[in-house]
């Protein structure tokens, strides 16, 4: 049903930083639903189809924290790549670590972006608006399938 | 036989006589002499074989002994006639003795070898010593000389030595695991910072944010001032997790020191202010072109930033803040000197403002976070160069920075 294959994969474990990226995505206007998940293994359960996500809809975009419960947003992302329906899924790194060993790791492991978490919110509504026009606008998407 | 006749023969006979005599005379005091030559040169030689400050031997192809000197019966312990009745064999044990063997084997060609081996004295213990041998010959046969130095002490010396040095690897590769570890520790530590103190701060600017816009019409001016007042104060400590990071990061990271061009990393800096200049009004001299200095790239863009940014920041209100950089090269070093038109330091400040948190104006006024010379004090202390400062109240600063250039 790829009609309604629109929404937004946001794994974040800071229920703070999620209320605000929703809030930022609102002020953008963006129409596509967000989907949260807070943990590591609860993302790859999700993508995989899994109890208790089933029925889900692949997303067309992961935003990705990378310090996260139970796995790692390194871990989620590795698992991705290693899966032949999902590896093109294009998975945007939203985290708050500038290090480079993390920067690294992330586009060695298949990142597609990687984006650092601005302190103001102003910073963070460019940062959506920008991240709207780029990955759900004007990026030609890859065939990814639900099974 | 006539008297004449007899007289003649007897005279004859003696004369005879006398010329045996003669010759044998002559011949034993040749051989006096030759004696007399060989005892002084026998004598000589053996004074020199006895009283060797380094044990001597001498043995037969089949290894019997046929000489030592005293010194060499000393490190033995044997007595003369004991060692008259030795064999090479003896002074040796059996692993050893199969050394001695091949080492005698490359003499067989001629030449000499020295070689280390354990001697074994009378009393069982052993030595290691170093042994020279050679092969001459001895009347129609041929035989094996050695000189032995006892090389105790040495071995001693030198297993200390390995002891020593044993010691101080060891000693060494466990201060590296310690400070790697704490390394890793101050690594953990800064992520830590980096990633979760930051986490409360975005909550705290975003919803007071979100309380600004979302619920103005429920604020008056003081409310919405004490959430403008909550925005503020989490960005500055945002500005200030951001410096000390980098302060720290510039501890504890390996920098890559080559050849940089402060042309190159001027440039950079200019085009990071754009705004700011502009902003500003500020009016920026730069006297190129600059010199190729040994650095690292991107502390070296950092530290120019923070001195480029002070000189625009530290001005009377109202200045257009004014900037020269230049560099001077001797011997060896390069300064490369930032001066401003600003407000200017007093001399009892010089040091203390390149300590970290260090302010001479209060946050209403300039805004900061006290870490920006800290930065340049310790990248330049990481490039193995230095960093000061001239200045006057009111007369403006000029900071310096000074390191290597590249051909040294």
């Amino acid at each position: 049903m790829a009609a309604n294959n629109y929404a937004i994969l946001l794994v974040e474990d800071d229920h703070n930083d999620v209320l605000l990226i929703k809030r930022a995505f609102q002020k953008v206007n963006i129409a596509n639903p967000i989907i949260v998940v807070n943990d590591g293994e609860q993302a790859v359960s999700y993508l995989a189809g899994r109890e208790p996500y089933v029925d889900r809809a692949l997303p067309i975009l992961v935003l990705l924290d990378l310090k996260l419960p139970r796995k790692s947003g390194h871990e989620v992302l590795e698992w991705l790549r290693g899966q032949a329906n999902l590896k093109r899924l294009p998975v945007v790194v939203l985290t708050a670590s500038s290090e480079s060993s993390d920067v690294n790791r992330a586009y060695d492991l298949g990142a597609n972006s990687y984006l650092v978490k601005p302190v103001t919110f102003d910073a963070l509504v460019e940062m959506v608006k920008t991240l709207n026009l780029y990955w759900l606008i004007l990026n030609k998407r890859a065939d990814v399938s639900n099974e | 036989m006539k008297d004449e006749d007899k007289s003649k023969e007897q005279l004859l006979n003696e004369m005879i006589e006398l010329r045996k005599q003669f010759v044998a005379n002559n011949i034993e005091q040749r051989l006096r002499e030759e004696f007399k030559k060989a005892k002084e040169n026998e004598e000589k030689y053996r004074g020199i074989f006895q009283n060797s400050n380094d044990a001597i031997f001498i043995h037969d192809l089949k290894g019997q002994i046929i000489d030592v000197n005293e010194k060499m019966l000393d490190l033995c312990g044997y007595t003369r006639t004991e060692i008259a009745s030795a064999r090479i064999a003896d002074l040796l044990d059996k692993d050893d003795q199969e050394k001695y063997r091949d080492a005698l084997q490359k003499l067989s060609s001629g030449g000499s070898a020295v070689f280390e081996i354990d001697l074994k004295k009378k009393n069982g213990e052993t030595f290691p010593a170093e042994v020279s041998s050679s092969t001459f010959a001895m009347g129609n046969s041929k035989v094996v000389q050695g000189i032995v130095r006892n090389i105790s002490e040495r071995k001693q010396t030198e297993e200390e030595f390995t002891k020593y040095r044993k010691h101080l690897e060891d000693f060494i590769a466990q201060r590296t695991d310690q400070l790697e570890a704490a390394n890793k520790e101050l690594e953990a530590f800064a992520y830590s910072v980096s990633h979760d103190l930051r986490a409360p701060l975005r909550a705290m600017e975003g919803f007071a944010n979100a309380l600004l816009e979302d619920y103005a019409e429920h604020l008056d001016a003081i409310g919405k001032d004490y959430a403008r007042r909550v925005v503020s104060a989490a960005q500055h400590m945002d500005t200030l997790i951001q410096d000390l990071l980098a302060y720290s990061r510039l501890s504890r990271s390996a920098l890559k020191p080559g050849a940089v061009s402060l042309d190159g990393v001027l440039g950079e800096v200019m085009h990071q202010f754009n705004t700011d200049i502009q902003k500003t009004g500020a009016q920026i001299r730069v006297e190129r072109p600059l010199p190729e200095v040994l650095g690292d790239h991107a502390t070296l863009v950092q530290v120019l930033s923070n001195l480029l940014s002070n000189a625009i920041k530290f001005v009377q209100p109202g200045v257009k803040p004014g900037v020269k950089i230049w560099a001077e090269e001797k011997s060896g070093r390069v300064r490369l000197w930032v001066e401003d038109t600003g407000i200017g330091i007093a001399p009892e400040y010089y040091d203390r403002i390149f300590r970290i948190f260090e302010r001479l104006q209060g946050v209403e006024t300039y805004p900061g976070t006290g870490v920006g010379l800290a930065i340049v004090k310790k990248g330049l202390e990481r490039m193995g160069g230095q960093a000061g400062v001239e200045s006057a109240p009111g007369r403006g600063s000029k900071f310096w920075v000074e390191l290597r250039t590249k051909g040294y």
